[in-house]
């Protein structure tokens, strides 16, 4: 079931999801929680003419952090933002660190806002799910897939959490079956 | 709830979030997390969901960048409060 309003509040009051900084209130909607733009983004270099490159990320010496690191180059947002073009993807990350406990029931799915999806601009490329016990800024995938650019400033309302509860605890939230075996080392 | 024992951590993408690596029964994985839960280069991977041999089934608090979100680690790299 879907979180309302009412119920992201009571959430957000018990503790049971924290939002840093605190969401003001223009951010809810009756089933979600509007979330801004930080201001870091990863840039995919530009291709040369003539230059082939592939990724082989199911290859055995396979490196996000090699790839990345040949293929994109990070920067800060300017104030006055960053044109995005078309057909263009970057990675952003949400202002909000946002954290959902193990136990407390509830995932999320991060999704496009309808306005800025109008003009093309997606947010996630097919994952957009959130899963309990996450903490963290949320990384998106910023593509622009309109005829022009779009700018992308630090700050603006780029995503919207849409909160779920979960039927159970998961395994990893549930002591069950190693309760009280000694070979575990104690913390 | 457990902690796993890192091999390393570097700069994330993010100001706000770490690389680590993590040694597994099948080889080193990388992953991305947030800053804050990175202690005593360990990190939060609640309780273990499966044993064998000697090695624990561990849920990672993010998928790793070969798309893992449960691998299998030695037995002493995790530490479990309240087990």
């Amino acid at each position: 079931m879907i979180l309302t309003d009412r119920e992201i509040r009571i959430s957000l009051e018990t503790g049971t999801i924290e939002v840093d900084p605190s969401p003001q209130s223009g951010a809810f909607s009756s089933t979600s929680l509007d979330l801004t733009l930080a201001d870091s983004l990863s840039v995919f270099k530009k291709s040369q003419p003539g230059v082939e490159i592939t990724v082989d990320p199911s290859g055995p010496h396979y490196s996000f952090r090699d790839a990345m690191a040949a293929l994109s180059t990070a920067m800060t947002i300017p104030e006055d933002g960053h044109p995005l073009r078309p057909g263009q993807l970057v990675l952003g990350w949400t202002k909000e660190r946002v954290s959902l406990k193990p136990q407390a029931r509830l995932a999320a799915r991060v999704e496009g806002k309808s306005s800025l999806a109008r003009l093309g601009l997606a947010i996630h490329v097919t994952a957009p799910t959130i899963h309990a016990g996450f903490t963290g800024q949320i990384q998106l995938e910023i593509i622009n897939h309109g005829p022009v650019p779009i700018r992308l400033r630090p700050g603006m309302a780029v995503c919207q959490l849409i909160f779920e509860s979960t039927l159970g605890v998961p395994e990893k939230g549930y002591q069950g079956q190693f309760s009280g075996q000694a070979s575990l080392l104690p913390g | 709830m457990g902690r796993l024992s890192i091999k390393g951590h570097s700069e994330g993408m993010h100001p706000g979030e770490w690389l680590v690596i993590i040694d597994t029964r099948d080889g080193e994985e990388e992953l991305f997390v947030d800053r804050s839960i990175v202690k005593d280069e360990s990190i939060p991977v609640g309780f273990p969901v499966g044993r064998s041999n000697g090695h624990l089934l561990v849920e990672l608090p993010r998928e790793t960048m070969r798309g893992k979100w449960r691998v299998w680690v030695d037995n002493g790299q995790l530490r479990v409060n309240g087990a």
